[in-house]
């Protein structure tokens, strides 16, 4: 009962990519750059859900997808987070990017046993990934509170994109740092672990996805 | 041995992720309600901005009017009187007039005329003080105060330099700035003594009014409808990027300290 229940949840999670991704479509010419860029977010994300079900549906393991997507999530996110930051951070942020995407392709490529990569979720690339995006997410908090003049947080898409990554990405941070035992099926608790944190995971995925779709729905302050 | 590791796991885990997902929950519901906070202060900070800019666009209009009503009220009591009656002497002399009659009617309309065009100078020096021009702010203070002096009312004092560096354009300002003061001291203050020291500081004229009257309520006197004069000043002080400030005056009176920034910086 409760393996249907989370098996649902998870479902309905996946399922709920389809929000953003029609608002985002539909008011596409409407957008603004970091509107845009969410979008393409959004399409790459329904990508993978989609590629990722097939796969699932097959009885074949979808882990290396959500890897790939993964690096993709990362990059779009902190392009869209960097856009709003302080001028001075710009610079050495686009640098680390740089280094951070070489160090993992460089790994997964030359130095990551692959047949052992392909049935294991990459733990650091999403940790890291997801306290650097928290940080640059808290960041932009902090200069929006040094601005001279303040403005209506409703209609700021940057806000909620901020928002749902410090939410979602706080949330599933000890989940991708240990996701490699949540994920063994050795473990005699597996089933319990598995199911009770990937449902956790779902229901954070929901807020995430929410958030895009206000962030794509308002319109931004001129 | 392993399963109460296994247990201890799950919980970490579930635990761990709930607490940090409130965590970061709790941390945008802070900024929401935070910014919120600092939104609602800049918004009360623009209100009053506004306000205040509009009780100068008002005292500044009210101002102008009531300038307008003295000049208008000086040209129809003394000008205009003064003409229709030199119309009239001019308009008794009749080709049968004889050479007498003519002669002290053309005299009473000359000596009307004469009395006309002392009129008409007095307003015009009353509009903008030929002195300030020819001989500069400080020799335009100095003769405003020795006028005031001689009613014998009062007594005035002026510290300062004898040249202050303000731009001729600007200068009229200073000058009506000054004038209102000393006027809000005579009226209103009921003080025997004031006290002027103008001085330049750096690109800054400083003006430091005292005097030994009733003293008022500054804050309360600039936030009332009432006060014209004082949001006259600030309406003035305004155009010269300056400020006016209450200042302590052990044993009552009224201290204000007036700063303009503006009118040196015009020379760089």
């Amino acid at each position: 009962m409760i393996k249907q229940l989370v098996e649902n949840s998870t479902f309905i999670s996946s399922l709920s990519i389809i929000i953003p991704l029609i608002v985002g479509l539909v008011r596409f010419r409407k957008l603004s750059p970091t509107q845009k860029l969410l979008s393409y977010l959004v399409i790459a994300s329904a990508l993978t859900e989609i590629i990722a079900n097939i796969l699932w549906y097959q009885q074949l393991r979808n882990l290396e997808v959500y890897n790939v997507y993964a690096l993709i999530n990362f990059n779009l996110l902190a392009i869209i987070l960097s856009r709003h930051l302080y001028l001075t951070w710009r610079k050495p942020l686009k640098l680390f990017l740089i280094c951070f995407n070489g160090y993992f392709i460089i790994d997964a490529l030359f130095f990551k046993d692959l047949k052992h990569w392909e049935y294991n979720f990459n733990s650091n690339l999403t940790t890291s990934a997801s306290i650097i995006l928290i940080v640059l997410a808290l960041s932009y908090f902090h200069k929006l509170l040094k601005e001279v003049r303040y403005q209506k947080l409703e209609r700021n898409s940057q806000f909620w994109i901020s928002s749902g990554i410090v939410m979602y990405y706080s949330g599933t941070l000890i989940l991708f740092l240990l996701g490699n035992q949540v994920n063994d099926p050795e473990y005699s608790y597996y089933y319990e672990l598995h199911f009770a944190a990937w449902g956790l995971n779902s229901f954070f995925n929901l807020v995430l996805n929410t958030t895009y779709t206000i962030a794509l729905w308002v319109n931004p302050i001129k | 041995m392993g399963e109460p590791d296994q247990i201890t796991l799950l919980e970490i885990i579930l635990i761990g992720m709930l607490g940090m997902f409130l965590l970061g929950f709790g941390v945008v519901a802070f900024f929401i309600v935070y910014q919120r906070r600092l939104l609602k202060q800049q918004e009360a900070n623009q209100q009053i901005k506004e306000d205040y800019q509009k009780n100068l666009l008002k005292a500044s209009i009210e101002s102008q009017e009531k300038e307008r009503q003295r000049i208008a009220e000086a040209l129809h009591d003394e000008v205009g009187a003064l003409i229709t009656t030199s119309k009239l002497h001019i308009g008794q002399i009749k080709p049968n007039t004889s050479e007498a009659k003519m002669k002290e009617r053309l005299s009473s309309a000359t000596d009307i005329l004469t009395e006309t065009l002392q009129s008409v100078r007095q307003i015009s020096l009353n509009l903008k003080p030929p002195v300030l021009e020819a001989l500069g702010l400080v020799a335009a203070i100095r003769s405003l105060i020795q006028k005031i002096n001689t009613s014998g009312q009062i007594e005035i004092i002026c510290n300062g330099p004898d040249e202050l560096m303000v731009p001729p354009e600007e200068s009229l300002g200073c000058y009506r700035i000054i004038q209102e003061l000393l006027q809000n001291g005579l009226k209103h203050a009921k003080a025997s003594e004031i006290t002027l020291d103008i001085q330049q500081i750096g690109r800054s004229i400083q003006i430091d009014y005292q005097d030994n009257g009733i003293g008022f309520d500054f804050t309360k006197m600039a936030a009332s409808d009432q006060g014209l004069g004082l949001r006259n000043i600030e309406s003035r002080l305004n155009l010269l990027n300056g400020t006016i400030s209450p200042q302590f005056r052990p044993g009552g009176g009224t201290h204000l300290r007036i700063e303009t920034f503006k009118p040196v910086t015009s020379y760089d």
